[in-house]
């Protein structure tokens, strides 16, 4: 009973501060000053061990596709949606047979509050996002699968450094706090997911809201900006993306990322 | 300008120099006899669902096998260990592998030679059914229909439980028309078992409980889960309500077997010839080795309403009756017959 009412507050919770971040960013962005769109391609590199579903190291290879939007608004906070696409084959170190596709789906809706530093070079945030992300694992169609799923709430910061008029740096640092943690059940397969096999949305939020006792996870994203033109830039990327659980048993995913993309500003 | 290039890639380097395997994923399984030896037998005895409902020692495996195995333990003799240990669980949802060099052993299939003998579909079709028909997408060998010859009873074959909804409507259009059906499951190979609820709840004539599903949860000989329930329920699309007799051999196996877990619910349905294979869990996801070998097994017990397991006896026919392969060489399938008289003995339908 205490689970259950642990569980709709925090669903309440997270729709509650859904519904406020994107008022509060369509009611600011009318007048911003800056809005940002990235686009960027680049190479995956990964690495998981999730002994549920193989007892062998696995290291995977593939692109992944970024977009972002970032919009600077009146109050010189930060609102941004993010998205990775990473798509990439994974493998243990020997066996080319057990070669399997990995799918990560990394979505971030952020709002960050500007700190004044004394530094009119650096900006620094602090705040949170909504962040979901996704760590699908298929063996020969379906004959093996894993999934490391979290829907939740991070903490996260931004800092911003202008180097001279052409150059920037940024970074951004997250940390989940709250989350619902989405893992297939003991056996990998069971009967919820083999009765409803066309119900990928029941099957991918079927999991428990936990805290950091359960597991952990970081993210990082470091950027480096050429402006080449008034409204446009040249970004590179790294990204990194790690998490941890011991639920059901030991997982640990992390996806390195580098790309490079184009930003517009309008 | 220099200088921020310098940095930047000092801190990719940096950052990238983080994904260092052993650091982020820890020591790999080596790949030695013994490690996959123990590997393998920790699996099962960790994830495999029947030992109790089998009756099998999972233990004599390891102290029979284990004292075999050295760190010079060839591949041939170490497949040789691994398939002598899935021999003595019997069951055909499990398996080994070494997919790199294509060879698979499934257990259970010693006495395959001899039921694969014992039943012909080149002699159905020749010998005892008219005016066949398949669906285009699926091959014969897999599925076709049609009326026994000379009788007013219609025949399905089904080679397997993969249907969709569409094409089991426009299968039971086909034999509407006939006062009996034969619903031919020998040789089948399962599929899913929510097709073979649907094609159950054509036939269904009440709501009621069919059979329970425990999963294995646990590492601990006991660890199940919740009892899953369920049910047969009439469907609310094209159906069939007339007398039924469905035909199994050692084959009809998996989702088939569920399948006739519903039908045994369901008033008129009548199973004739030989015990089904008893396999009736959904099989685990492959696992892996460190040598390149993977394997699957059964990950859940099927229980009757009365709460028995069938796994490893399967569904008792009410009829018994067996081909032997003379008699298929002699184009005679007894069970067929067998069936024919017992449409015109119980219900007067020929």
């Amino acid at each position: 009973m205490k689970n259950k009412i642990f569980k709709i507050a925090s669903v309440l919770l997270f729709n509650l501060l859904f519904c406020s971040l994107i008022s509060f960013a369509d009611e600011d962005t009318k007048q911003s000053k800056n809005k940002t769109y990235t686009i960027s391609l680049g190479y995956e590199n990964s690495l998981f061990k999730d002994v549920n579903y193989s007892v062998l190291n696995q290291k995977g290879n593939g692109i992944v596709l970024h977009l972002q939007s970032l919009r600077k608004l009146k109050s010189n906070d930060l609102f941004q949606v993010a998205i990775d696409l990473p798509y990439a084959i994974t493998k243990p170190k020997n066996f080319h047979h057990f070669r399997a596709t990995q799918t990560v789906a990394n979505i971030e809706v952020a709002y960050l509050k500007h700190f004044p530093t004394k530094n009119k070079n650096i900006n620094f945030y602090l705040g949170g996002q909504l962040h979901s992300y996704y760590h699908l694992v298929f063996f020969d169609g379906t004959e093996a699968f894993t999934m490391f799923g979290v829907n939740g709430l991070d903490v996260s910061s931004y800092v911003e450094y202008t180097i001279n008029d052409n150059q920037s740096i940024n970074a951004k640092a997250s940390i989940p706090v709250l989350a619902q943690l989405v893992r297939p059940p003991y056996t990998g397969w069971d009967k919820y997911i083999t009765d409803n096999p066309y119900n990928i949305p029941k099957v991918l939020t079927r999991g428990k809201i936990t805290s950091l006792n359960k597991f952990f996870g970081f993210n990082f994203d470091f950027n480096y900006e050429y402006q080449y033109k008034e409204n446009r830039s040249i970004n590179f990327n790294y990204g990194l993306r790690y998490y941890t659980t011991s639920e059901v048993k030991k997982s640990v995913v992390m996806n390195n990322q580098f790309n490079v993309g184009l930003n517009f500003k309008l | 300008m220099k200088n921020t290039i310098i940095y930047i890639t000092a801190i990719f380097v940096s950052l990238s120099l983080i994904s260092c395997e052993k650091l982020i994923l820890g020591e790999d399984e080596v790949n030695e006899p013994i490690n996959n030896f123990e590997l393998l037998w920790n699996d099962f005895n960790e994830h495999y669902a029947l030992f109790e409902v089998r009756g099998l020692d999972w233990n004599s495996m390891y102290e029979t096998y284990r004292p075999m195995i050295t760190s010079t333990t060839t591949d041939g003799e170490l497949w040789s260990i691994f398939t002598n240990m899935l021999a003595y669980l019997d069951d055909s949802h499990t398996y080994i592998y070494n997919r790199k060099d294509e060879i698979a052993y499934v257990s259970g299939s010693e006495d395959d030679e001899t039921i694969i003998a014992e039943f012909s579909k080149d002699l159905l079709r020749d010998k005892y059914i008219e005016n066949v028909e398949s669906f285009e997408e699926y091959p014969l060998e897999f599925y076709f229909d049609g009326k026994v010859k000379d009788k007013n009873i219609g025949y399905m074959y089904l080679g397997g439980i993969g249907f969709n909804k569409k094409e089991v409507d426009e299968v039971l259009n086909n034999i509407a028309a006939f006062p009996a059906l034969i619903i031919d499951l020998r040789h089948n190979q399962g599929g899913d078992d929510y097709i073979a609820a649907d094609l159950a709840n054509r036939f269904a004539d009440e709501v009621k409980l069919s059979h329970t599903v425990e999963e294995k949860n646990g590492p601990g000989p006991n660890d199940f889960g919740e009892q899953i329930m369920y049910k047969t329920k009439p469907s609310d699309r094209v159906r069939y309500d007339k007398p039924i007799v469905i035909l199994t051999d050692a084959f009809t196996v998996s989702a088939a077997e569920v399948f006739l877990l519903y039908t045994k619910q369901i008033t008129d349905i009548t199973q004739i010839g030989t015990y089904t294979s008893g396999d009736f869990s959904d099989i685990s996801m492959e696992r892996f080795l460190p040598n390149g070998w993977s394997y699957q097994f059964s990950i859940m017990k099927f229980l009757t309403p009365e709460g028995i397991s069938l796994d490893g006896l399967g569904h008792e026919p009410n009829v018994f009756i067996n081909n032997e392969a003379s008699d298929i060489e002699n184009d005679n399938d007894l069970v067929l017959e067998a069936a024919i008289d017992f449409i015109f003995d119980t219900y007067g339908i020929e």
